[in-house]
């Protein structure tokens, strides 16, 4: 037993390399296809889009090899979709092959955030102890199970910082030139990474200035680093007016600023503090010890005590403690962990709307950093009793998760996650060829207030030609492809015909006398009625 | 050196005092409020090492400080922070435990009638605490008949409500951010906070013991409140957060402390948003 709570021994670090290696697989991996319940609006976009990549190299809106993907509202970075490819290559369409990508890459994230942290202090018990730190964070875990961009690029972003420190001690061509492609690579990943990525390459070449200035290669890496992400500078100058999210969720669109920066009454030096203040306030948002550690995450709907943070909250005093004591384990490195964890907030803080975790899931590399410091230390100062204690709270914290995660989140949220419509294709697939026609009615969610995304969901997992929807058309009506109508359904106006399969939300009903059979019906996990199925009743 | 630190504490003082009695047209309170900060930075200079000596412009800076500018819902609860420093200096003459107990029953006291849950002069204001609300009952209700996947006895246990301490965590340390400390303190002092917390793990222990037996109550009673206000709440504090800025202003970047404060006044002269 003392051998175990030691950490001095090696039959420690192998206990605990197992325990990250089974954490690791277990969160990432079991289940990956039924927690989340169903693929997000944004997962299907990018799983559709890798899809029909794969089969047309074209995306859905039928751009060739794109590297802005249209997604919604939005444009998403290429990166993932074409990550996807390859599992959708695999595995079909499925679930698993659209979030495969980000669950492997999350795990090795946490590998390599050990082998950083080994880079930076040579202590192996504290490399040890961050990727624990990470394995078990609620916000990684989870961005680990959705085919998150930020995720992917969260891999990227680590392992150039990893690379940077270790090609300092190797001088090795290969290990420079890798760690910028590596850095481009997280540009490519994901939107946030635009700003923070070359703002990082920019500290660490300022902060190991005295290592880096007799070396060349390191700008040869500058310069293939630029060269790397100039088609994405071009692409984005091209389409100025549509791919940038900079344009359309910077902070400036904020409502309650806008408003005060469209006011004429207010002076330059006035609006420039306005601006500033909202940063602040979005920046102490991220900042909150209470989302952090508490709420950050909510997996429960709101107003739930019980809701889960970005990190599980006996790692809160673990946190404050390990600021305090970083100098002492990272000596030299001390500022740059410190800049990263003040600055990893800020790019999210110049967005709109309320705390994201995607724009803001590079702060779980310094958090795990900075809690394992916490942890190493105190286990290192306190007697046998108080380790126990740890190890009892945090097991239970990390159950009550564990069953937060995997029973009430999928049951809480499935609505939100668009639930129904896989389940639709399901059902349609083998039946496809009795219908002439399939009318589905896009709305969802209390009182209909939503609308979905049938044409997505729908012919990515019915395997539908990709080609039917790039011929597809749209009108204010609604989106028409293959034998698919996605519009409203007013049952009033509808010319009720044969072979005709209309599903509807559960709230839209049709009339009693309508003729209409319901064949099927679409629950959500927590078994309420989310869509009805309906066929022409045919009296014999 | 003497003269300087006498006539910026004096200027500190004036300051102060003007301050107070544009912004809240109370004698008495800009009265206390003054005479806490000056007398706060006199017992705290005399605390630090003896090589060290808080820059005159650094001292009348501290009168801009929005917690040493607050008006308290009745003016007797002025009073308390005064309290908080006395236990503080007696403290550190005598650090006797029971001090600190009787200090940490005060600040309990205090806080409660500071932040209204205890409204003068003996008024408990339930609603105002955050047991017993509805919304979190019933998602324990919820969630025990909820939860099939545990024995019902373990969903009792899980699902109780021992969930309210977990509440009290996150509404304290909700109502603990950047945002309200620079309300409260200024966006300025937050880095001398942060590195006088830091340093005051290597201090003697009396200020230690203090502050983290000040920091406790606190955080209980902030917990505790459905709604905490940042005043309300952190007045009885402002000696400790002021001890902790005198503190971390040994160790600080001045050039990085220095924007700072341009930063701070900028946003100080200009309408809040």
């Amino acid at each position: 037993m003392k051998k175990l709570f030691s950490m001095d021994f090696k039959l420690d670090f192998r206990i605990l390399i197992m325990l990250i290696v089974s954490l690791t697989i277990l969160t990432r991996f079991l289940y990956l296809n039924l927690v989340p319940p169903h693929l997000s609006n944004d997962e299907i976009s990018i799983a559709y889009d890798a899809y029909s990549v794969s089969k047309t190299l074209r995306d859905g809106h039928n751009r060739f090899l794109p590297l802005s993907f249209q997604s919604h509202n939005t444009y998403k970075a290429p990166l993932t979709a074409y990550l996807t490819i390859p599992t959708i290559s695999i595995f079909g369409n499925t679930d698993f092959a659209a979030r495969a990508p980000s669950a492997l890459l999350g795990s090795l994230t946490i590998l390599i955030l050990g082998l950083l942290v080994f880079e930076l202090t040579k202590n192996k018990s504290l490399s040890l102890l961050s990727s624990f730190a990470l394995s078990i964070s609620p916000i990684h875990i989870l961005a680990s199970r959705m085919a998150y961009e930020a995720n992917i690029a969260l891999f990227f972003f680590t392992s150039g910082i990893y690379l940077f420190f270790l090609s300092l001690k190797k001088n090795n061509v290969v290990i420079i030139l890798l760690t910028f492609i590596s850095f481009a690579l997280s540009l490519y990943g994901y939107h946030a990474e635009w700003v923070f990525t070359p703002f990082i390459i920019g500290v660490l070449l300022i902060l190991n200035r005295k290592q880096i200035t007799n070396r060349k290669l390191y700008f040869l890496g500058i310069i293939l680093f630029l060269i790397l992400i100039t088609p994405l500078i071009l692409d984005s100058i091209n389409n100025l007016q549509n791919t940038t999210r900079a344009g359309t969720e910077n902070i400036l669109k904020e409502p309650y600023l806008a408003k005060k920066l469209e006011d004429p009454s207010f002076l330059f030096w006035q609006k420039l503090a306005f601006i500033l203040q909202a940063i602040w306030e979005k920046y102490s948002l991220y900042f909150n010890l209470s989302y952090l550690f508490f709420t950050g995450y909510n997996l429960l709907p709101q107003g739930d005590p019980f809701q889960i943070g970005v990190f599980l909250f006996p790692f809160l005093p673990f946190f404050i403690f390990g600021i305090i004591k970083t100098r002492l384990l990272f000596k030299e490195q001390t500022k740059f962990i410190y800049t990263l964890l003040i600055t990893t907030p800020i790019t999210a803080s110049l967005t709109t709307g309320p705390q994201s975790t995607s724009r803001n899931l590079i702060t779980v590399i310094p958090i795990s950093i900075i809690c394992s410091i916490g942890i190493l230390i105190f286990w290192r100062s306190v007697n046998i009793i108080w380790k126990i204690i740890f190890i009892i709270v945090l097991t239970v914290s990390f159950i009550f998760f564990l069953a937060v995660f995997y029973y009430h989140f999928p049951k809480d949220h499935a609505e939100g996650f668009q639930y129904g419509y896989k389940q639709m294709a399901l059902f349609i697939k083998p039946k496809y060829k009795e219908f002439k026609q399939i009318i589905i009615d896009p709305r969802f969610g209390p009182g209909n207030i939503y609308s979905g995304l049938p044409s997505v969901y729908i012919p990515y997992n019915t395997n539908l030609d990709p080609q039917r929807i790039l011929e597809s058309k749209s009108n204010r009506e609604g989106t028409f492809f293959d034998k698919y109508q996605i519009r409203e359904i007013s049952w009033e106006r509808e010319n009720i015909a044969e072979a005709i399969l209309y599903i509807v939300p559960a709230s839209n009903i049709p009339p009693a006398q309508s003729q209409l059979k319901k064949i099927h019906t679409i629950t959500l996990p927590n078994l309420t009625p989310a869509f009805y199925l309906y066929i022409m009743e045919i009296n014999e | 050196m003497k003269f300087k630190f006498i006539l910026s504490t004096t200027l500190c003082f004036l300051l102060a005092f003007i301050l107070n009695l544009f912004s809240h047209h109370s004698l008495s309170v800009a009265l206390t409020n003054s005479f806490l900060l000056v007398l706060s930075i006199y017992f705290f200079q005399s605390f630090l090492n003896k090589s060290y000596y808080l820059s005159y412009l650094i001292i009348i800076s501290f009168s801009l400080i929005p917690l040493f500018n607050y008006l308290p819902y009745i003016n007797l609860i002025s009073l308390l922070p005064l309290i908080s420093l006395s236990f503080f200096i007696l403290y550190k003459r005598w650090p006797k435990k029971w001090i600190l107990i009787f200090f940490a029953i005060s600040l309990f006291v205090g806080n409660i009638y500071s932040g209204e849950i205890i409204k003068y002069p003996l008024n408990l204001q339930d609603t105002q605490l955050i047991f017993n609300s509805p919304e979190i009952n019933y998602h324990i209700k919820r969630h025990t008949e909820d939860a099939l996947f545990l024995p019902f006895k373990m969903r009792q246990l899980l699902y109780s409500k021992l969930v309210y301490i977990y509440a009290a965590f996150t509404n304290f340390f909700d109502f603990l951010n950047l945002k309200n400390i620079s309300d409260v303190l200024l966006i300025a002092n937050i880095y001398p906070l942060f590195m006088g917390f830091s340093l005051l793990f290597k201090q003697e222990k009396v200020f230690r013991n203090f502050c983290l037996m000040a920091f406790f109550v606190t955080l209980f009673t902030a917990g505790i409140d459905r709604s905490p206000d940042k005043f309300q709440s952190l007045y009885l504090l402002s000696p400790i957060f002021l001890f902790l800025i005198i503190l971390g202003l040994q160790k600080i970047n001045k050039t990085f402390y220095l924007s700072l404060w341009v930063l701070t006044l900028f946003l100080l002269v200009n309408p809040k948003i």
